[in-house]
C-alpha cells in the first residue's frame, strides 16, 4: 500500500485528497503507540468507526459510481457476518473466516445480477425487500445466533489494526479501481447510461463489478463487526440501519467521490457519539439525529465536498462572476 | 368439504380480504411517487401515527361521547392530510427537484422524528417550567396498543363453513369503496387529470396551464390521508408498536405498488389482492408442504418476495403498469 507511487495517477484533486488520506491512516497507524495501554475506550470506538467507513466506501461505489441505488446494504452486511460467525464456529481461524464472509457476499451479489432488468428506482426497492428474504433463509441453512468463539477473540489493540488494514485496503482498492479502465467505464455510466452504452461500454458487465467488489467489501465489513461486537443474531438483517446509515454517510460528503465517504462517515460518526455521550440516559439524541438528517437533506442535498470545492473554486478563482456563471451553467 | 379443504379455503379468503388492506395502505404511497417520483419512507410511519390517534381517540373519546372508535378512521383521513400538507410545505418541497438519494434522507428523517414522537411525545422541561407541544401517543409500553371500547377485534361472523374476521373485513369493504373512488377522481375531474398530467410529463403539463406545483400538494395531501385512513383501520386488525410498519408493512407495501404499476389505482387494488392471495396461498404451501422437510413456517413471506422478484423479471414495469418516461 504504502509502495504506490501515487504522483504517476492522473488528476491533481485526487493525488492531493488521497495523500491526505494515507497520511490520515499512518497517523492512525501509530495512534496507537502514542496513546496509553488502559486507554482501551477509544480504540474501540475508532473500530466501530472502520465499520461504518468500510461500509460507506461500498455503498458509494454501488450508488455513487455505479448508479446502482441499493437500499439494501445489509443484506450483505449480515450476511458477511453469519458466514464468518459460522466458519469460526466451523473451527476456521479468523482471517479465513473474515475473508470466507466477503466471498459470501461476492456470490450474492452475482445472484443479484439478473436486477439490473429493472428501472432504477424499482431496484432500489427491490434491494430494500431483498433482507426480508434473506433472513429465513440464513435461519434455515446457516443458523440463528452467532457467536464469536473464544479463541478468535482478539484485544481491543489487534482488533484496531486489523480494523485499519481492511479500511486501508478498502479505500484504495477502491481507488485504484476507479484509476482503472473499470473506474473510466463506470463514471461514463454514471454520467449518460445510454450515451456510454451506445459508445460500446458493456454496462452490464461493468455495473456487475461494482456490485460484486462492493458486496465483497461490505461482507467484510460485516464480519469484522462481528468479531468487533461479539456476538450477533438473525435479526439483523431486519435492521435498517446498516443500510441507510451509510448511505447518509455518502450523502454527507458527497456522492460519487473519493472523499465523499470519508468525510461523511467522520462527521456522522463525531456527531453520532456526541450526541449519545451528551443526552445519555434519554431518548433527545434520536430526536436531534432526526431533525439533523433533514436539515442535510434540506440544505446539502450534494454533500459536503462538492460544496466545499464549489466554494474554493469561488474563492480562488480570480473572475468570480466567471466562476459562478460556470457553477450555475 | 372435508376439514383440511376448508382450512384452505379460509385461509384464502382471509388472504383476499387482508389484500384488500394491503392495496388500501399503498395506494397513498402509490399516487405520491407516481406524481413526485420520490419514495416517502415515512408513509409507514404515516400509518402508524395514524393507528396510535385511532387508539387514544378510543380511550379518551369514546367512553365520554360514546362514538364509535371506527369513525376516527375519517378524522385520521383530515389530520394526516394536515400532517402530510405541512411536511410537504416544511421538508418535501425544498427537496424533491435534488434526485433520488436526498429526498429519501429527507423522508428517513421523518420517519424516525414521527416515530419518536409517537413513542415519547414532544415535551421540553427547562427548569420550573414544562412545555408539552405533544403528548406521548404510545398507550402500549412495547408490547403493542389496540383500540379499547370496541367489539370488533375478537368478533368474527360464519359465512356458511367459513369465519370471517369482522376488522379484516372492515378493512376490505373500505378498500373496495375508497380505490375506485379514487380511480374515478383520477380520470374524471379536473383535479385528477392534471394529477395524471403532471405524473406523465410535469414539463408539458406546465405548458398547458396545468399549475404543477398546486398539484404536487394536491397529490402529497391525498396519498397522506389515504395512509391515515389505512392507519385507522390498521389499528383494529393488529396491535401496533411504534416501528409496526417500518418491520412489517412497508416491505408488502413497496411490493404491493411495483407490481401494480406505480400511480395505477386500479393496478394497486389488483396487486393488493393477489400479493395478500400468494401470502397466504404461500402460507398454506409453507405449512402442508415445507413444513414436511422441517422448512419454518415464515416461508411463506419467502415465498412471496421470490413471486414478486421473479414476477418483475418479467415485467420490470408491474404487472398493470403503463410505460413510464424515465
Amino acid at each position: 500500500m504504502m509502495a504506490l507511487n501515487f504522483s504517476v495517477l492522473p488528476g491533481k484533486r485526487g493525488t492531493i485528497s488521497s495523500t491526505i488520506v494515507l497520511f490520515g491512516l499512518l497517523c492512525a497507524a501509530v495512534f496507537p503507540l502514542v496513546l496509553r495501554q488502559t486507554n482501551q475506550t477509544s480504540l474501540l470506538l475508532f473500530s466501530i468507526y472502520f465499520v461504518w467507513l468500510t461500509l460507506a466506501q461500498s455503498w458509494n461505489l454501488m450508488g455513487g459510481y455505479a448508479g446502482l441505488l441499493n437500499l439494501g446494504l445489509v443484506s450483505f452486511f449480515a450476511l458477511g457476518a453469519t458466514v464468518s460467525g459460522a466458519s469460526m464456529h466451523a473451527g476456521l481461524s479468523l482471517a479465513p473466516s473474515i475473508l470466507l464472509g466477503g466471498l459470501a457476499g461476492a456470490l450474492f451479489a452475482v445472484a443479484l445480477i439478473p436486477t439490473f432488468r429493472l428501472r432504477s428506482d424499482y431496484f432500489a426497492i427491490a434491494t430494500l425487500v431483498i433482507p426480508v428474504l434473506m433472513k429465513p433463509l440464513v435461519e434455515f441453512f446457516i443458523g440463528t445466533d452467532f457467536l464469536v468463539p473464544s479463541a478468535d477473540i482478539t484485544s481491543a489493540i489487534d482488533q484496531y489494526y486489523i480494523g485499519l488494514v481492511i479500511t486501508g485496503f478498502s479505500i484504495f482498492g477502491i481507488y485504484l479501481l476507479m484509476r482503472s479502465k473499470v473506474g473510466y467505464a463506470l463514471k461514463a455510466i454514471g454520467e449518460d447510461e445510454l450515451a456510454s452504452s451506445s459508445l460500446g461500454v458493456n454496462i452490464l458487465l461493468f455495473k456487475s463489478i461494482a456490485l460484486v467488489v462492493g458486496g465483497f467489501v461490505a461482507s467484510i465489513a460485516g464480519s469484522y463487526f462481528l468479531e468487533y461486537i461479539g456476538s450477533i443474531n438473525s435479526t439483523i438483517f431486519l435492521n435498517l440501519t446498516y443500510s441507510l446509515f451509510p448511505i447518509f454517510m455518502v450523502i454527507i460528503g458527497g456522492i460519487g467521490t473519493f472523499e465523499g465517504p470519508i468525510l461523511g462517515a467522520l462527521i456522522f460518526s463525531v456527531v453520532n457519539y456526541s450526541t449519545e455521550n451528551y443526552f445519555s440516559g434519554s431518548t433527545y439524541d434520536v430526536l436531534l439525529f432526526s431533525v439533523v438528517i433533514m436539515i442535510v437533506a434540506v440544505l446539502i442535498p450534494r454533500g459536503i465536498a462538492p460544496s466545499a470545492l464549489a466554494l474554493t473554486k469561488r474563492i480562488t478563482s480570480r473572475h468570480s462572476t466567471k466562476a459562478v456563471i460556470s457553477q450555475t451553467a | 368439504m372435508s376439514a383440511s379443504a376448508i382450512t384452505v379455503a379460509q385461509l384464502l379468503i382471509g388472504g383476499i380480504l387482508q389484500g384488500g388492506f394491503f392495496a388500501l395502505a399503498s395506494v397513498g404511497l402509490s399516487l405520491i411517487f407516481g406524481v413526485q417520483r420520490i419514495l416517502n419512507v415515512a408513509h409507514g410511519a404515516f400509518i402508524v401515527l395514524a393507528s396510535f390517534i385511532t387508539i387514544q381517540f378510543s380511550i379518551l373519546i369514546t367512553p365520554v361521547f360514546h362514538i364509535d372508535p371506527l369513525y376516527s378512521a375519517a378524522l385520521d383521513f383530515v389530520l394526516m392530510a394536515l400532517v402530510g400538507a405541512a411536511s410537504y410545505f416544511l421538508l418535501i418541497y425544498k427537496v424533491e427537484s435534488t434526485g433520488f438519494e436526498a429526498p429519501l434522507l429527507a423522508t428517513f428523517g421523518l420517519s424516525v422524528f414521527l416515530e419518536y414522537v409517537i413513542a415519547n411525545g414532544l415535551r421540553f422541561s427547562f427548569s420550573s417550567f414544562h412545555l408539552t407541544l405533544i403528548p406521548v401517543l404510545d398507550p402500549s409500553s412495547g408490547i403493542g396498543a389496540q383500540p379499547q371500547n370496541q367489539v370488533y377485534s375478537s368478533t368474527s361472523l360464519l359465512v356458511g363453513p367459513i369465519l370471517l374476521q369482522e376488522p379484516q373485513l372492515i378493512a376490505f369493504i373500505v378498500a373496495i369503496a375508497v380505490i375506485p373512488l379514487m380511480h374515478l377522481f383520477l380520470t374524471r375531474t379536473y383535479y385528477g387529470k392534471a394529477i395524471r398530467a403532471t405524473a406523465q410529463d410535469w414539463e408539458a403539463a406546465e405548458f398547458s396551464g396545468i399549475d404543477v406545483r398546486m398539484m404536487r400538494v394536491l397529490s402529497f395531501t391525498l396519498g397522506s390521508g389515504l395512509a391515515g385512513l389505512a392507519g385507522g383501520i390498521f389499528a383494529f386488525t393488529n396491535s401496533v408498536t411504534p416501528t409496526t410498519a417500518d418491520t412489517s408493512l412497508l416491505p408488502i407495501i413497496l411490493a404491493v405498488i411495483i407490481l401494480g404499476g406505480v400511480g395505477s389505482m386500479i393496478g394497486t387494488l389488483m396487486a393488493g389482492l393477489i400479493v395478500g392471495l400468494i401470502m397466504s396461498g404461500s402460507d398454506v404451501v409453507a405449512y402442508y408442504v415445507l413444513t414436511q422437510f422441517h422448512f419454518p413456517t415464515d416461508f411463506g413471506l419467502v415465498l412471496t418476495f421470490i413471486i414478486f422478484l421473479i414476477a418483475l423479471m418479467i415485467k420490470p414495469t408491474g404487472l398493470f403498469g403503463h410505460r413510464l418516461q424515465k
